[in-house]
């Protein structure tokens, strides 16, 4: 696939390096039983500029890694046990509390699954949302306001200037959740990261969503991190994918690549359950068996109680990440899909 | 606006029908029966306007109404124990248990609030477990022995304070302390919970995601949605601290309304017991009122509707 | 394990439960065979000795004013506060749950009137409502048992009411429905078992709550009348006589704080052991 390998080399052509870049990245929640790893060492880029998905079941560890990322696990139990973060050279997870706070919101902000939940019912949009603006830059009230206002009318939230004293409870779903990215974006972070940002939302006010981030997202050239179960949302949004299974990254590619010729058995699996996938297929093939529970994980590779294509040594040893044919999988078998 | 418009009605339909339920109540036993139960003290006449009072020839619903008629021009009567007016004991009396009750109110949310805060906060370390005890014990101990540990301590031993008595300072502290223990007890375990389960909520994650400082995130907003809980049972503490006074004042002598329904009631002077019955019933049913309303001011989620 | 061993488990795990269990024990047994172990008779006076310091010849806890045995008295003062406490929090669990379940079965204008009712007297103080009581019957224990039967039965009431609207839109009751069996029987054999257990853990603390209520009223002479002797009365009793003998107000005191003590234990045991969200929130929000 030629025109892949020029879009690869397209980003690194321009010179820009990852934004964000895990490094060996593991969490661990403390248990009755001893401390479990639930993200288990994962490394992962962000470049400037695009939208990385980051997919997987749930329970797989997507969360907890976003989690990571802003500093905002419920420590304890869940802390991060081991790893670099490195934001523009410097890693976040060195950084005081409060240089941590200067970076939340203004360098990389996070939206949530569910913005009832999410948002403060007792006090109004706009009273948070300024005091969030007056938490970082030195402005008066009338400017803050001011600036929630201009923030709330782009994220399209009709008639700004009277939502911005509704409370959360007043507000539908979608609005709740313009509502949250507008808050995210006001101090124009480079990285957004969006945890499940439809999944809470109707079907129809998802795709508005969607389209609401991407285009914050172009026309602010940030980067953006977005989780999600759904292969579909991936489909029409992801420059690039990350595929994470039991806490580790099994799969990352450009998109089209993926859904064109993906290489790990779970991506493949994943890809059969979907109704609309690219691979024709006559029947929906959901994925057998379960993700086993942490503190149980195979010695081998995690996946292969599940695997199709297991082999032998997929037992035994676990696989580290293969560049194979210029793609980037963790999986012994190098014809997994093709030998079937 | 339409929750507070209901609450009000309800609160008025509640208050016409307690007063009824006194007045019924007073005649539970029957009237010659609580005539003849008049304190020896009573003279023949007295007995008379007794039952001329509770009306005995008319038909209840017409004493009832009588009765209503009297207390709303002024005319409270006298007791008969002492003959003193009884609008004259309403202004002196009621004054003696705003003053307590006031104070005690104010200890109950003065301490209580700051120090289930301190335990939400450091839950689950020795300042958590320490206040929680503190809070099982003194639910645990009842407020009269209280009282006399109070005294015990405080007047006969190190004699720093009075032990009975009214009005000054001095003399409120024993009283007003013994009086919130109660509530102080309550309202810690109330705000520490309401504050844990505000801690727990996605909100907060929401506010740290925008770079609040943890200070900032506990003491406006988890603080201010803990509150809310907090509020409604301010309410039904006036009720409680209204039950209590009348045990406490009693103990302490404190001159209030509490000591002299308890002391009506024990002495059979029904008029003063009757219409002391009513405006402390009246204190209890206002003050779930002025909760209710204290609730929905706080909640945004019933403000509008 | 099945469901009820498991229960069964951490009730014999939990620490709490274990202790208000043993404190409630000494309690119960020294109100149930105090008296007739002892075998004084808790009226007898002897002007001779009037307080009597504990520890004096004859009697171990020392004598009040009358030169009555403390010991005895604050034993038959324990059977009291225990039977009308015990008595009362029976009685209010019956109509609390019955009338809970009604209303929050039934819902509708049922619902409304009971609920209302229910309201008033749940927000009235039980001092007061005894007072009044008192007012109406003459001073004894009859109001007082009334008051606190009213008040408990609604707090009860309020709860089971809750619970019976959460549960009435569950699978298992929509089914039992569908399936046509009769109100009363869904009422009796789905919503019921359910509801027992948080009832039971309201009725300890109201049992707790009964007791001091009784005490209090007692001390300010409206409870049990002399000569039936009860902790609060002894309390109020001894008041008068602290600087001579302490102990007059001191031993029924410590009895009244262990028995309340050993009642909230129990309640605070099987609220941990009965409802798993409020054992969470005790440990922290440590598990999300």
């Amino acid at each position: 696939m030629p025109e892949v390998a020029s879009d690869s080399t397209a980003i690194s052509a321009a010179g820009a390096g990852p934004i964000l870049s895990m490094r060996g990245l593991r969490t661990s929640v403390s248990t009755r039983d001893g401390a479990v790893d639930v993200v288990r060492g994962v490394s992962l880029d962000l470049y400037p500029n695009e939208v990385l998905c980051l997919v997987g079941e749930s329970g797989c560890g997507k969360t907890i890694t976003a989690l990571s990322i802003m500093r905002l696990l419920p420590t304890p139990p869940v802390r991060v046990r081991d790893g670099q973060i490195l934001f523009r050279d410097r890693d976040l997870l060195g950084l005081s509390d409060r240089e941590m706070r200067k970076v939340r919101s203004e360098e990389i902000s996070m939206i949530f699954q569910d913005p009832l939940t999410s948002l403060d019912p007792v006090f109004s949009i706009g009273s948070v949302m300024t005091e969030v603006i007056k938490t970082h830059r030195d402005v008066s009230r009338s400017v803050a306001h001011q600036m929630s206002v201009d923030i709330l009318d782009a994220v399209g939230i009709p008639d700004p200037h009277r939502r911005i004293n509704s409370y959360p409870h007043e507000l539908s779903g979608g609005m709740r959740q313009r509502v949250m990215i507008g808050m995210a974006l006001v101090l124009d972070p480079e990285i957004l990261v969006a945890d499940e940002p439809t999944t809470a939302l109707d079907v129809t006010v998802q795709a508005q969503i969607l389209e609401q981030l991407l285009e914050e997202q172009r026309e602010r050239q940030m980067s953006m991190l977005l989780i999600t179960h759904d292969l579909a949302i991936v489909a029409s949004v992801a420059d690039r994918v990350a595929v994470m299974y039991a806490g580790e990254i099994v799969e990352e590619a450009p998109v089209h690549e993926l859904f064109e010729d993906p290489k790990h058995p779970y991506t493949q699996g994943l890809l059969r359950a979907l109704p609309h996938a690219s691979i024709k297929r006559d029947v929906l093939v959901p994925i057998p068996g379960r993700v086993p529970p942490p503190q149980m994980m195979p010695p081998g590779c995690y996946f292969a109680p599940r695997c199709p294509d297991a082999i032998e040594l997929c037992w035994d040893g676990h696989p580290e990440h293969f560049d194979r044919d210029g793609r980037t999988y963790r999986c012994f078998n190098s014809q997994p899909f093709h030998q079937r | 606006m339409r929750r507070i418009a209901s609450r009000t009605v309800y609160t008025v339909i509640v208050l016409v029908l307690s007063s009824i339920a006194v007045f019924y109540a007073i005649r539970l036993s029957g009237g010659d029966a609580l005539a003849a139960r008049l304190p020896a003290s009573a003279t023949a006449e007295q007995r008379e306007a007794f039952r001329e009072l509770i009306g005995l020839n008319d038909a209840i619903y017409v004493q009832y109404f009588d009765y209503v008629g009297r207390l709303v021009t002024g005319d409270l009567g006298n007791s008969l124990t002492n003959n003193a007016s009884i609008s004259a004991m309403l202004v002196e009396h009621g004054r003696n248990s705003l003053i307590l009750g006031v104070a005690s109110f104010f200890l109950v949310f003065a301490i209580g609030v700051p120090l289930g805060i301190l335990a939400s906060v450091r839950r689950n370390t020795w300042t958590d477990g320490g206040i929680m005890s503190f809070s099982v014990a003194a639910m645990a101990v009842p407020n009269f022995w209280l009282a006399l540990l109070g005294v015990w301590l405080f007047a006969s031993t190190l004699r720093l304070l009075p032990s009975a008595g009214c009005c000054s300072p001095r003399q409120l502290v024993l009283p007003a302390v013994v009086l919130a223990m109660e509530g102080i007890a309550l309202t810690v375990r109330m705000t520490r919970s309401a504050m844990l389960e505000n801690l727990s909520q996605d909100f907060v994650r929401t506010l740290r995601a925008g770079g609040l400082s943890e200070l900032r995130i506990v003491g406006k907003h988890v603080f201010r949605n803990a509150l809310v809980p907090v509020i409604s049972l301010a309410g039904l503490r006036i009720g409680q601290i209204v039950g209590y006074a009348l045990v406490v004042e009693t103990i302490f002598g404190w001159p209030g309304l509490g000591q002299v329904l308890v002391n009506a009631v024990l002495r059979r002077d029904y008029p003063v017991a009757q219409f002391f019955s009513l405006v402390l019933i009246t204190v209890v049913v206002l003050s779930n009122w002025l909760a209710d309303i204290g609730y929905t001011l706080a909640n945004p989620r019933l403000r509008r509707t | 394990m099945t469901p009820w061993k498991r229960t069964l488990e951490r009730m014999r795990r939990n620490k709490l439960l274990l202790f208000g269990t043993l404190l409630g024990a000494v309690v119960l047994g020294a109100g149930i065979l105090g008296p007739e172990i002892s075998g004084v008779n808790y009226t007898a006076q002897n002007f001779q000795n009037v307080h009597l310091p504990p520890g004096s010849e004859g009697h171990l806890l020392g004598t009040d004013g009358l030169g009555r045995d403390l010991a005895v008295r604050m034993f038959v003062g324990i059977r009291i506060s225990l039977l009308v406490a015990a008595g009362v929090t029976l009685l209010a669990l019956v109509a609390g749950i019955i009338l809970g379940m009604i209303a929050g079965y039934l819902r509708g204008k049922t619902d409304r009137v009971i609920g209302g009712v229910v309201d008033f007297v749940w927000g009235f103080p039980l001092i007061l409502v005894a007072v009044l009581f008192a007012g109406g019957f003459g001073e004894g224990l009859f109001p007082v048992i009334l008051a606190v039967g009213l008040v408990n039965t609604a707090a009860i009431a309020r709860v089971v009411r809750g619970e019976v609207l959460g549960l009435s839109e569950r699978e298992f009751v929509e089914a039992a429905r569908a399936g046509g069996y009769s109100r009363t029987r869904i009422m009796a054999r789905h919503i019921l078992p359910n509801i027992l257990a948080p009832a039971l853990v309201l009725a300890s603390y109201y049992v707790a709550v009964a007791v001091i209520a009784e005490a209090a009223l007692a001390f300010i002479g409206l409870g049990a009348q002399p000569p039936l002797p009860s902790l609060g009365q002894m309390v109020g009793d001894g008041r008068n006589f602290l600087r001579v003998n302490h102990w007059e107000s001191t031993v029924p005191g410590i009895a009244i704080v262990l028995l309340v003590l050993s009642v909230s234990l129990i309640g605070d045991g099987l609220r941990d052991v009965f409802d798993p969200r409020l054992r969470h929130e005790a440990k922290g929000v440590a598990e999300k």
